[in-house]
This record gives structure tokens, C-alpha cells and sequence, in this order.
């Protein structure tokens, strides 16, 4: 029986793409949800200001704690993509391995 | 008896040896393949770790209760209240976080979960400094929702990170 690469190949390459598809709905998602939340959280300073109820300090530092948790979620979706990145290569990998691994039952 | 490049010759060769000899090198080519592939496998992030994320869930927990109690005091009496027992709530606190913060840096390729945990500790510490400020403002409803929304966005950020690994097939 001959061992057809082509289709191994293909095989493979599908593996990879639904695992990398799955990990950027995941990074698309984050990305939306806090872009939310940084808004909200904004508004809710600019308002409290406006309002009087916090003054031009507290919302200084308020706004300071604010970049540190948009770093946060920074490096979240670094591990999103770094994760997804990972998991696609793996699942190529995978699927040859596990091909070829087939192959050589059908050699011996 | 040799042939002319000098090596062995057997006469008695048929095409059934010669095609077992063919197959027995497709399958060791096959293993080498299998080998190599298997010892290509990437790891450039840590794998998913229940303790950390049992961790953070703690941790949680704790940040979000302190808040909501403090959310339950007249805002006239928050002042006080963040000199005495939350002051003692605060530094438990801050000394949980900087234990995670040290046991995401033991674990290898971590920097997200490092980087968040570093961003926690900053924003805690920061939120401990504005609550005990003179400013009245500074533990009024709206600066305590705002405070007690960034610290909830970074935990979730962590949750996020660690669950990442899990739905990437890593784990231990």
C-alpha cells in the first residue's frame, strides 16, 4: 500500500488550522470583552469626576491602576495567541506523527 | 564472491529479498520520521496548572469580600476602618498575591502569568496607599467600584491566561 503524503499532509495542516482558529475566536473575544470594560471603567472615572463624587487626584491614580491592569490583559492575550500558536503547531505535528506511526505498523 | 563495486553478492538473490530489504528501509525511513516528529513538539508556554488557577479563585475571593464589606460601611467610617482591621485585611492580602506572584515565576515560560501577577501586586499596593489618603474622596462608593473593578479585571486576566493553556491541550 502506497503512503500518500499529499493527503497525510493535508491531514495535518486541518489539525493545525482548527486548533489556531479555535485560539483566535479566543484572542478576538478578549479583545472585545475588555475593550468593554476599559471603556466602562473610563466612563465611570470620567463621570465620578464630572460628578464630584472623586477628585482630580484619586481619578489620577485610579486612571494610573487602570494602565497597570490594561498591561494585565495585554499579556493575557499574549498567552491567548502564544497558547493557540502552540497548540496549532502541536496538532500538526500530531496528526503526521500519528500517520506516519500507521505507516510503519502497515511496513513491518 | 564480490560484485564489481566490492560489495557482497549473493547469486541466490530473488526479487522477493530484494523487495523485503525495499520495505525494511521504508519502515526505518518511516521511524526515523517518527522519532524526529515526535521530538519536535513545542513548548513555548507553561502548562495549565490547577493550583494556580485554585489560586487565583482564593484570591478572588478574598479581594472581592473585603471590598464588598467595605462597600457595606457608611463612607464616614471607611477612613477608620482602613486604619485598623482592613489595614490587617489589606496586608494578608498583598502577602497572598506576592506568593503567587513568586510561584508563577518557579514555573518555566510563564512571563504572561508573571507579567499579570507583577501588575497585581502593583495595583494592590497602589489601591492600599489611595485608601488610607487623607482625600474623602478616596473611599467614596465610586473610587471603591472603580478600584474593586480594575483588581477584578486583572484577576480575570489571570483566569483568562491559565484557562488558555487548559483549552490549548497543555496540561500537567
Amino acid at each position: 500500500m502506497a503512503f500518500d503524503f499529499d493527503s497525510v499532509f493535508k491531514t495535518a495542516l486541518q489539525a493545525g488550522a482548527a486548533a489556531a482558529h479555535a485560539g483566535g475566536k479566543a484572542a478576538e473575544d478578549w479583545i472585545r470583552e475588555t475593550a468593554q470594560a476599559n471603556r466602562d471603567a473610563l466612563k465611570a472615572i470620567a463621570d465620578g469626576v464630572l460628578k464630584g463624587k472623586i477628585s482630580q487626584e484619586t481619578a489620577e491614580i485610579l486612571l494610573n491602576e487602570r494602565r497597570k491592569v490594561l498591561d494585565g490583559e495585554a499579556a493575557a492575550l499574549d498567552a491567548i495567541v502564544t497558547a493557540a500558536a502552540q497548540a496549532a503547531v502541536n496538532a500538526f505535528l500530531g496528526s503526521l506523527f500519528s500517520a506516519f506511526k500507521s505507516a510503519l505498523k502497515l511496513a513491518l | 564472491m564480490l560484485d564489481q563495486a566490492g560489495t557482497s553478492f549473493h547469486p541466490a538473490a530473488t526479487s522477493h529479498d530484494r523487495w523485503r530489504s525495499q520495505r525494511c528501509l521504508r519502515a526505518l525511513t518511516l521511524l526515523l520520521l517518527c522519532w524526529s516528529l515526535a521530538a519536535c513538539a513545542v513548548s513555548w508556554i507553561s502548562p495549565y496548572s490547577k493550583e494556580s488557577a485554585d489560586r487565583i479563585g482564593e484570591l478572588s475571593k478574598s479581594v472581592l469580600g473585603m471590598y464588598q464589606d467595605a462597600f457595606l460601611l457608611d463612607e464616614d467610617k471607611r477612613a477608620e476602618a482602613f486604619k485598623g482591621p482592613y489595614k490587617v485585611r489589606q496586608a494578608e492580602i498583598e502577602t497572598r498575591i506576592r506568593l503567587h506572584l513568586l510561584q508563577e515565576e518557579a514555573r518555566p515560560n510563564n512571563k504572561s502569568s508573571v507579567r499579570i501577577a507583577g501588575d497585581m501586586l502593583d495595583v494592590w499596593q497602589s489601591q492600599r496607599d489611595a485608601l488610607q489618603r487623607a482625600d474623602p474622596t478616596a473611599r467614596s462608593d465610586v473610587a471603591l467600584g472603580i478600584h474593586r473593578r480594575n483588581m477584578n479585571d486583572l484577576l480575570r486576566a489571570a483566569l483568562v491566561a491559565e484557562e488558555a493553556k487548559k483549552s490549548a491541550g497543555l496540561s500537567n
